[in-house]
């Protein structure tokens, strides 16, 4: 595996790069595409997990950090959620330069799936194949859910002031939760003219998705 | 954007990123001999850890003139698995020796810092008492141990309190070797406090509140100590374990920046 930046040398992305371990197989490279937030941990060790086992499988497999999440440079601002879109494409133009010819297959978990298949929907990139790994289906309650376990955890004791954007320590902007909560991903998918996306409940299922002849 | 990816150790891959302060913050800190923060994650805080603590402190720092590695211990979050045959307390002495030997290459002399998150301390303590370029340490939710004064603040707050219902956050806490024996903990202190090693030692409330509720507790709970005024605690009552608000993480930067470059 390796670690590095890419992208805007102002606001770069980190990305772990694995490279086939064994003489690359057919098959399209893949992106994984972590979730956010109080998510973003433990899906970031279950996208190491997979992109190990695929890369010992022959792929070539990039691994990358959205904008202001994990160890990607920025805060969450304004216009956070297009560009969350954006990074999509430039991982995948990242990992298009890094594995040469044969085609890419990207694969999302919970947030990382929805804002994947938007992306996808929007930039008109050719993908082989799309994994939505637990997706979170309505961006709506997603956020419900967020502010949900944050008046749980902390509104009792810290009653957040006024203009407070966090949520469980996170910056939440009113444009992104609008957009998180305005984003179906059945509306997405049902827009969109690429792949037919393939919904996995497990890692042993979005490891056969992406492994798939 | 001075943060750079990097590679290191015996085996070539223990992974962390190795930000380097602006040339505008280093000027202003005008102090070549600043220490270097020195961020080892274990299980807990593997990646970018919660709410991106380690990357948030590296960033406030570089801010303010200091460099600082945060890296996965072997077998956690982007690094690759320890090698075989070494126990895991021995593959983590290792992985936080890895890392100062890859820094201090450039700058033999260089000094540094190194931090530990929650009460699993062994590692950097064991390096801390044995290499001198190791000049100081920070723990932020260390070993804590109950009182007879803090069964004293509990039943009091219980009694004015009662029924206000304190949340509980939920970040894990590991237990090691210091955190389970209290003079093993006090032994510590006392080697690197000898060595001539600075510390701070960082306590939150919420559920940290259950071993730790007032700054004078830590001397309480152990035996007399001769730390020669080297060894800093701060209470930060307000913070929850996890640190989940902005306001008490930027607290916590704060204290632990100031300490370094003072």
């Amino acid at each position: 595996m390796t670690p590095f930046f890419f992208g805007d040398p102002k606001r770069p992305l980190y990305a772990r790069y694995h490279a086939p371990r064994v003489a690359a197989a057919p098959g399209p490279a893949v992106l994984l595409c972590p979730s956010i937030a109080h998510e973003h941990a433990g899906s970031s060790a279950a996208l190491s997990v997979l992109a190990r086992r695929l890369a010992a499988n022959g792929r070539h497999v990039l691994c990358f950090d959205f904008s202001a999440t994990g160890e990607s440079a920025g805060d969450i601002g304004r216009g956070q959620f297009l560009r969350w879109l954006r990074d999509v494409d430039l991982a995948l133009e990242e990992l298009a330069g890094l594995a040469g010819t044969g085609g890419i297959a990207v694969a999302g978990v919970r947030v990382g799936a929805l804002l994947a298949a938007t992306a996808l929907a929007t930039v008109h990139r050719a993908v082989h194949r799309l994994v939505l790994w637990d997706p979170v289906e309505r961006g709506a309650e997603f956020m419900a859910a967020l502010e949900a376990q944050h008046r749980r955890q902390l509104g009792r004791r810290r009653p957040a002031p006024a203009g407070h954007e966090d949520l469980l320590g996170y910056r939440f902007p009113a444009d992104l939760r609008r957009n998180l909560a305005f984003t179906d991903l059945r509306e997405v998918l049902a827009s969109a003219a690429g792949p037919a996306a393939v919904i996995a409940r497990s890692l042993d299922a979005a490891a056969a998705a992406l492994e798939a002849p | 954007m001075s943060e750079r990816a990097v590679q290191f150790g015996r085996t070539g891959t223990l992974a962390g990123v190795l930000a380097t302060p602006t040339a505008t913050a280093a000027a202003t800190a005008a102090d070549d001999a600043l220490p270097l923060l020195v961020m080892p994650r274990s299980a807990l805080l593997q990646g970018a850890a919660p709410r991106r603590l380690t990357v948030e402190l590296a960033r406030a720092a570089r801010e303010r003139g200091l460099q600082s590695l945060r890296f996965d211990l072997g077998g956690c979050g982007d690094s690759g698995e320890r090698p075989a045959g070494e126990t895991d307390d021995a593959a983590a002495v290792n992985d936080v020796c890895d890392a100062l030997d890859f820094l201090a290459r450039p700058d033999p002399q260089r000094r540094f810092v190194l931090l530990g998150v929650n009460a699993d301390l062994d590692a950097i303590v064991r390096v801390a008492a044995e290499d001198e370029r190791v000049a100081g340490l920070v723990s932020i939710n260390g070993p804590a141990f109950r009182t007879g004064g803090y069964w004293l603040r509990r039943c009091a707050r219980a009694l004015v309190f009662s029924g206000s219902g304190r949340p509980d956050d939920s970040e894990g806490r590991a237990a090691g070797r210091l955190a389970r024996d209290r003079h093993a903990f006090a032994a510590a202190i006392q080697v690197l406090a000898d060595r001539g090693v600075r510390m701070l030692h960082v306590y939150s409330g919420g559920a940290t509140a259950r071993e730790f509720n007032h700054a004078r507790q830590f001397w309480s709970m152990l035996p007399p100590l001769r730390t020669n005024g080297r060894l800093a605690v701060a209470h930060l009552p307000g913070a929850d374990r996890g640190f989940t608000c902005r306001e008490d993480r930027g607290q916590l930067y704060d204290l632990c920046i100031e300490w370094m470059t003072r």
